[in-house]
């Protein structure tokens, strides 16, 4: 490379310089790491020039533009899943944060609804897994104002928003645990209505995190081992209401509490079995 | 539709023996007849996907002076290739029996 480098700075023109002026306009328009793929590139026209000639092996290349856009859209792709894997990992680290939290303190309700002390600090972990979520979600964006990729901005967006709602869950998690609400008399009323929205909000969650990945794996359609989660929403919405069920056979002071941890699980459940599935490769189900 | 299959084309190619990036579109476009003749710039960015993803494997090598990257089929790859020949083995005869000229 060091050899094209040179040639190109001492300025070789016409066909002669071709592949010259070829890599040095691959070099400018390439946005990622580019010494390796020059390199073959440069070996690949080479040797196509002294079977073609120089301007028959940079035409059958193809444009330096189209050329980088493959790798970027490559890229970005790569990138927009890793933001999607890590938002699904970070929804699983909630999950367990959460449940850890619930073993660890005394059974609901205490005296003052109040969290005992030295437990706080865990659902401030759990508050910055959503956010390693976010800024999954917000490289993403960033990669795609640099990439100009749309299907990068709708993963990053996904991830974004499957992030606030993490976090967002937590504050609305908060609600029963204020101590004036137990004072009222819409305490029944707040805590119901809080549970139904950690449910809606999660199941919401789950089925935009599904259908970024699945749009993610759709645009790399060279990836036959791809995701395609088909239906996961189903899936999701199905487990959620047999947790829903299950949670009811739990007595009625922690049934609230029961029910968003049912939600919880349901979502990192399918988000965990979209993961595996990915990773393992299985074939996806028509 | 190529795009969507070349993945497993690359993989097919690289089955018999190692080869760099101008060997496998050479041979690519062989097989098919010449009706595989994709610009050949945006082959690389697809293996690139497969030895990322640990279908294949690559070793670097000098030749005439230049650096060449030469692919082969991990193990990973092999089980692929495998699955994939058979899903389009499916595929194509599904397609095969709807298309079939129904006798008159």
């Amino acid at each position: 490379m060091e050899g094209v480098r040179q040639r190109h700075q001492f300025g070789t023109q016409g066909v002669a310089g071709m592949i010259d002026a070829y890599l040095a306009d691959l070099r400018e328009q390439l946005r990622i790491p580019s010494e390796q793929i020059l390199a073959e590139v440069e070996d690949h026209l080479r040797e196509g020039a002294e079977r073609h000639g120089e301007e028959a092996a940079v035409a059958r290349f193809g444009p330096v533009a189209l050329v980088a856009d493959r790798f970027h859209r490559d890229v970005a792709v790569r990138d927009a899943r890793r933001a999607v894997r890590a938002v699904v990992l970070a929804g699983a680290v909630l999950f367990v944060l959460f449940i850890a939290v619930d073993f660890m303190q005394p059974r609901a309700p205490w005296p003052d609804r109040m969290m005992p002390l030295g437990l706080e600090w865990k659902l401030h972990v759990a508050l910055l897994a959503g956010q390693v979520a976010l800024v999954a979600g917000v490289i993403a964006l960033i990669h795609h104002v640099l990439g100009h990729r749309l299907e990068t901005l709708r993963a990053g967006l996904v991830a974004v928003g499957a992030a606030t709602v993490a976090v967002g869950f937590h504050l609305v998690f908060q609600i029963d645990r204020l101590s004036w609400v137990q004072h009222t008399r819409s305490f029944a009323v707040v805590v119901v209505a809080s549970a139904v929205a950690r449910v809606v909000v999660l199941v919401v969650a789950a089925v935009l995190v599904l259908r970024g990945t699945r749009r993610v794996e759709r645009i790399e359609v060279t990836s036959v081992n791809g995701l395609l989660l088909r239906r996961g929403w189903i899936w999701c919405v199905a487990v959620a209401l047999l947790a829903g069920v299950a949670v009811f056979a739990h007595d009625e002071a922690t049934r609230a509490r029961s029910l968003v941890d049912g939600g919880l699980e349901a979502t990192t459940a399918v988000a965990a079995f979209a993961f595996l599935r990915s990773r393992l490769g299985l074939t996806p189900s028509r | 539709m190529l795009q969507g299959h070349l993945d497993s084309l690359l993989l097919a190619v690289v089955e018999g023996e190692p080869a760099h990036g101008y060997a496998i579109i050479d041979e690519l476009r062989r097989r098919s007849g010449g009706t595989f003749d994709l610009p050949e710039g945006t082959v690389y960015p697809a293996l690139h996907r497969l030895e990322r993803s640990g279908l294949l494997r690559s070793d670097t090598t000098t030749v005439n002076g230049r650096q060449r990257r030469v692919y082969r089929l991990s193990r990973r790859g092999v089980s692929a290739l495998g699955q994939q020949r058979s899903e389009w083995k499916g595929f194509a005869s599904a397609i095969s029996s709807v298309l079939k000229v129904s006798p008159a």
